[in-house]
């Protein structure tokens, strides 16, 4: 009686706890440090964009051209803080030979230009995203995002705020080298 | 007198504003409400409707291009999800990752009444048992 009684009495607590367990298992599978969600884009094609040039007369950005390689796509802005943070680590993407393209976001282009004249420019080729739908397009929530995608124009990652060395390191040269050469 | 013609002329083109003017609030009420049922992603629970953000803003005038395109409600609904997944929905949906959710607390209810059923039941005739002279 005594028992069967303890049991009843403790089954709502177990059952709260049990709850209380699977939830944050599960928000801790979501949380990779950002205050963002995970994109819905993930595992999901590359949306095909297509954006005039950030350099008037150059080559704009086709996604739908940079199919059979895997490349890096990095949205930014000249007003966005943590972009300057992050610059140095997509130069050293760049200076490792990967195929790093930029969307500028809803910027003034001079002073875009004249960022990436004085800090180096890693872009093989930049768009500008003017009125921010190329940005909707991607579901991104801010600058920067970074996009990971492969040769089949599959997004693999997506990484919300600044890069840092770490991230470099740890994420995207590993994940690019075996995006590269898939049996290494 | 030449003002006639052109009176006339506004006249007969006043069925026509207003059914323009009718269309446009028409839409901005469907605007005003698919906003208002979606979240503001970089705001903290504030929907489309009420949030200053930029992206915000960015997001009410797609929905307006797309309503005055003649997209239904649930296609741009639907637009939105994909891009920004069940995030974006103030009202989660019910699915079989939300069941949990939305009939946990139901099952929950459904328990406690069910075991206070069975006290009440076995309180009440324990009393009567009590209170019959001729069991005791």
């Amino acid at each position: 009686m005594t028992v069967r009684r303890l049991i009843l009495y403790a089954l709502p607590a177990v059952a709260v706890v049990a709850l209380a367990a699977v939830f944050a298992g599960r928000l801790a599978t979501l949380d990779d440090g950002t205050d963002v969600p995970p994109s819905a884009r993930l595992d999901q094609a590359m949306p095909s964009i297509q954006l005039d040039s950030l350099y008037p007369g150059d080559p704009g950005l086709d996604t739908e051209a940079l199919r059979g390689a895997p490349y890096v796509l990095n949205v930014w802005a000249e007003w966005c803080g943590p972009c300057k943070i992050e610059h140095p680590q997509l130069l050293a993407l760049s200076r490792h030979g990967i195929a790093v393209y930029g969307i500028n976001y809803k910027d003034r282009e001079e002073r875009a230009r004249s960022f990436l004249a004085e800090r180096g420019d890693p872009f093989r080729a930049i768009g500008t995203d003017q009125d921010g739908k190329t940005g909707i397009e991607l579901g991104i929530f801010g600058v920067p995002e970074t996009f990971v995608v492969d040769r089949d124009g599959i997004i693999r990652h997506r990484h919300a705020g600044p890069l840092s060395m770490d991230d470099l390191e740890r994420v995207f040269l590993p994940m690019l080298a075996h995006l590269q050469d898939p049996d290494s | 007198m030449r003002a006639v013609p052109s009176v006339i002329g506004i006249l007969l083109l006043l069925p026509a504003l207003a059914s323009h003017a009718k269309a446009a609030e028409d839409s901005d009420a469907r605007v005003r409400a698919l906003a208002g049922e979606l979240r503001c992603v970089v705001c903290q629970n504030q929907s489309l409707l009420d949030s200053d953000a930029d992206l915000a803003k960015d997001m009410r005038t797609l929905i307006r291009e797309r309503v005055d395109a003649g997209d239904t409600d649930e296609a741009i609904v639907a637009f939105l999800v994909e891009r920004y997944g069940d995030f974006i929905l103030l009202q989660p949906p019910f699915k079989p990752a939300t069941w949990v959710l939305w009939l946990g607390p139901l099952a929950f209810l459904a328990l406690a009444l069910a075991l206070a059923r069975t006290r009440l039941r076995r309180a009440r005739s324990a009393r009567n048992r009590t209170d019959d002279p001729g069991a005791s």
